[in-house]
């Protein structure tokens, strides 16, 4: 698909999208980089800020099966993946697998900070291998497939939060802020009154989003940036008195794949600095570890992330 | 657009060659020797120097999209071809007046009009500064100006010789040979040869005569005349010094 085709196409998108969700525009569009590039992401935010409401309404414009987790200390592995069960067909027993709610497109993973650290390797593994192991038998799944993973920042009691290790497998870590006063106005009337609410209708098929995701990666970058990039990253591993440990070189190929998809919905054929800087905070924001340092100055990863990039 | 860059340099440069020119002295084929020697290496790092970032970094539009399509010339993907057909595109649209800095051109043009000035103001008040270094020069070189009045070691000597005084060869000899010559300035008669012991002059004033004078007679009225020739290139010399 050519890339202004697929501009007109992310218009469509977005304007189906904000029928819906209000405001969080970046949180839309970061969440749809991710899907461009086949990745996963981890979103981090308060309640009730529209998160399962895009990723749902997301779902129905690119008519994608939608899945919901919501993790608690109780949930199991075979919950998320599926499991066998005997069942009682024409008169025959047998065990069948009945998937779990892995098996959609765009998985809504709740708060995953609640479930066990078992249960979140279950997750993981099947976000990286796109695949599920249950029995010795092995069911992939189907594509295009997208885990949003949520967490709360403040109610941190009982809660198993996700290794560094794990968090570096999310392509973007999408920080969600309160809507503006406007917006919020907007919200109420919308979700107050009846008769406010429109349902969005499909804009694309999985195909097309299949062939989004191909044309995403295809999207030319300068050797300029690509050094811009390597040289952002490696920095971070050369900052001691503020990060304690720094990004891996999966971050320069998950920003490096991120600033192409951003090109890609912002209409352009080439990657272009400002994509790099723009997606160069979700894309490091959960990769560096801040020393006791940086934490005593009440520095946070994106003022780091500013100072690298600037 | 390498090529007019390149000239308004020459020009600037024969500007400044020009003016040193004048003011040493010299030739002003020098200027347009340097000049004409400096040309062809500025146009070749001019010409070396317009590469796609120095068109980039003069074209807006052309920003990132030019160095992102350079560098991805071997990709034949579909994208990647759009890119260049949109660049090529876009880089037939330029046009040479893009590149042309009208700031620096104007501050050339500012500094040329000026040396031409210097040269010019120069030129007219006939002011030579090799002849006014001229002695520090001499001495620098341990010579002396009045060649035959001062020795190397600063003596005061006599050199005999046929050079005169300032070292030129001259038709005076003054070796062997005693010239008698009787000055006769306007009110007074002074008889170089009757020096007496200093003594209170008392000096009464005449009439001017009226003096009907021819340039013979000036010159030759007292010197003997097989010695008439050598007094005046004596004094042509002397007026030209």
């Amino acid at each position: 698909m050519a890339v202004k085709e697929a501009k007109v196409v992310f218009d469509h998108i977005f304007n189906e999208l904000e029928l819906v969700v209000v405001g969080q525009r970046q949180l839309l569009e970061q969440m749809l980089v991710a899907i461009l590039c086949d990745a996963n992401a981890l979103l981090e935010s308060v309640p009730g800020l529209a998160k399962t409401l895009s990723i749902k309404t997301l779902s129905q414009v690119m008519d994608l099966k939608f899945a919901r987790v919501q993790a608690t200390p109780d949930l199991m592995p075979s919950d998320i993946t599926g499991t066998y069960v005997l069942d009682e067909h024409h008169g025959k027993r047998e065990f069948t697998f009945q998937p779990g709610p892995i098996f959609a497109n765009i998985v809504l993973v709740d708060e995953i900070n609640r479930a066990t650290p078992k249960t979140q390797s279950a997750l993981l593994e099947a976000m990286q291998e796109k695949q599920v192991t249950v029995l010795n038998k092995t069911y992939p799944m189907e594509k295009p497939f997208f885990v949003l993973a949520t967490q709360n920042p403040i109610e941190q009691e009982g809660t198993f939060p996700l290794p560094e290790a794990q968090q570096d497998r999310f392509l973007l870590k999408i920080r969600v802020d309160y809507p503006t006063v406007k917006d919020e106005l907007e919200i109420v009337e919308r979700f107050t009154e009846k008769g406010q609410l429109k349902v969005p209708k499909a804009i694309i098929k999985k195909d097309t989003l299949l062939k989004l995701q191909e044309t995403a990666m295809l999207i030319p970058i300068s050797n300029d940036l690509k050094k811009m990039i390597v040289n952002a990253v490696t920095q971070t591993r050369k900052m001691p008195e503020l990060i304690e440990n720094g990004a891996s070189p999966r971050a320069s190929i998950g920003l490096v794949q991120a600033a192409k998809a951003r090109a890609l919905i912002q209409g352009r054929n080439y990657v272009s600095k400002e994509d790099v800087i723009e997606m160069a905070y979700p894309v490091l924001r959960h990769r560096i570890l801040l020393s006791f340092e940086a934490q005593r100055k009440s520095m946070s990863p994106d003022d780091i992330i500013a100072k690298i990039v600037k | 657009m390498a090529l007019a860059n390149t000239a308004v340099d020459a020009l600037l440069v024969a500007s400044g060659a020009y003016l040193a020119t004048v003011v040493a002295g010299l030739p002003p084929w020098i200027a347009l020797a340097v000049a004409l020697g400096y040309f062809p290496q500025r146009l070749r790092q001019e010409r070396a120097g317009m590469s796609y970032q120095a068109v980039e970094a003069k074209t807006v539009r052309l920003r990132e999209r030019l160095s992102t399509a350079v560098d991805n010339l071997s990709r034949e993907n579909f994208v990647a071809k759009e890119l260049r057909s949109d660049v090529t595109k876009d880089m037939r649209g330029i046009q040479t007046g893009d590149f042309l800095d009208t700031r620096r051109v104007m501050v050339k043009s500012s500094i040329m009009i000026v040396l031409l000035l210097c040269s010019i103001v120069y030129s007219s008040f006939s002011l030579s500064i090799a002849d006014a270094l001229a002695p520090i020069m001499a001495k620098a070189r341990g010579a002396h100006t009045f060649k035959g009045l001062y020795d190397t070691s600063g003596n005061v000597s006599f050199e005999q010789g046929d050079e005169d005084i300032f070292g030129e060869s001259s038709m005076a000899k003054l070796s062997g040979k005693s010239i008698s010559l009787e000055l006769a300035p306007m009110a007074t008669a002074v008889d170089i040869t009757q020096l007496n012991p200093e003594q209170a002059k008392r000096f009464t004033s005449t009439e001017i005569p009226q003096v009907e004078a021819s340039a013979d007679g000036a010159y030759r009225s007292s010197i003997p005349a097989d010695q008439e020739e050598t007094v005046r290139k004596y004094f042509d010399l002397i007026e030209q010094v």
